[in-house]
């Protein structure tokens, strides 16, 4: 891609001509730097509101109470909602990622299984500088995953 | 016209004018890079802050909002950014102003940190786009929501 000029008969204006063709080098260079830059801000911020999300959703708790022998009730299982849960994560991914209006989300799931809620985003975001080298476009995966516990304390939730 | 065909120090003169190109295209990348990373830590401070205030805010410590502001002042310095004043950037130009905003409601802990990161070529500053960039400075904010515990 950077090839350096032909020598020419006269060395007048060879400065010039070297100083443009670094110049492009020089750019070429640090555009990708900088897109990546900018890939690894929107990467932590993703993985952040992924893990926002997780813990929204893993607070849709359901709590299932029993009776011991002498009639105390205490706190049996706890499990995430599976209905609220996704929707409570959902709702945190979107708002969590509301201020950067470059990134795309591809595919988003919140699944809740037992006590575990993992929520796995797919995201894309537009190449910059990177394009230069033939990216269309970025795209990262972020899980996240977030256990809910029976509450310490209190036997009966 | 003699002078016009003399072109002893020509080269001179060309380098000076190219190490201007240089200056400005390598420090506008650096300046850009150390934008990002700034962004990155905030957004990481933001992170603690609000994880910080959804568990003291549910544990009903009546301190929660300060040790939201030390969670985000310690995440900024393990980021090693600058903290010059504890001052609104929104209404500085002064790089490493810092700022804390937010709180408990609703059941939600909703915090956003907010950073002035040192800008050392203003003029490509409006290219720039890790903030709003404004003189010396850049104008990074991030903001981040997380459920109360036990809310």
């Amino acid at each position: 891609m950077c090839r350096p000029p032909e020598p020419q008969a006269s060395e007048r204006g060879s400065m010039a001509v070297w100083g443009v063709f670094v110049l492009f080098c020089l750019v070429l260079l640090i555009l990708p730097l900088v897109s990546t830059g900018m890939a690894f801000a929107a990467k932590t911020l993703t993985q952040r509101a992924a893990d926002s999300s997780a813990l929204a959703g893993a607070g849709q708790a359901l709590f299932s109470q029993q009776r011991d022998a002498r009639g105390q009730i205490y706190c049996d299982s706890v499990a995430v909602d599976p209905v609220n849960g996704p929707v409570a994560a959902g709702q945190y991914w979107a708002d969590n990622t509301s201020g950067m209006t470059t990134l795309q989300t591809s595919t988003f799931a919140a699944v809740p299984n037992g006590a575990t809620m993992t929520v796995t985003v797919t995201v894309a975001l537009p190449p910059g500088g990177l394009a230069l080298f033939g990216f269309s476009k970025l795209t990262w995966t972020v899980t996240a995953q977030a256990k809910v516990l029976l509450p310490a304390g209190d036997p009966a939730c | 016209m003699r002078f016009l065909r003399d072109d002893r120090g020509q080269s001179v003169v060309e380098f000076v004018l190219l190490m201007f190109l240089f200056v400005g295209t390598i420090g506008g990348g650096l300046a850009y890079l150390m934008a990002e990373h700034a962004r990155s830590v905030v957004i990481q401070a933001a992170y603690a802050a609000a994880r910080t205030a959804s568990i003291e805010c549910g544990a009903g410590n009546p301190n929660a909002w300060t040790d939201s502001v030390l969670a985000a002042e310690t995440a900024l310095q393990d980021g090693r950014l600058q903290l010059v004043t504890n001052q609104d950037p929104s209404t500085t130009n002064q790089p490493g102003a810092w700022w804390v905003s937010g709180g408990c409601q609703n059941g939600v802990a909703a915090v956003t940190v907010s950073y002035n990161q040192l800008n050392l070529f203003p003029v490509l500053g409006p290219m720039l786009v890790a903030g709003v960039a404004s003189g010396w400075s850049f104008y990074l904010t991030s903001g981040m929501q997380l459920p109360v515990e036990g809310a």
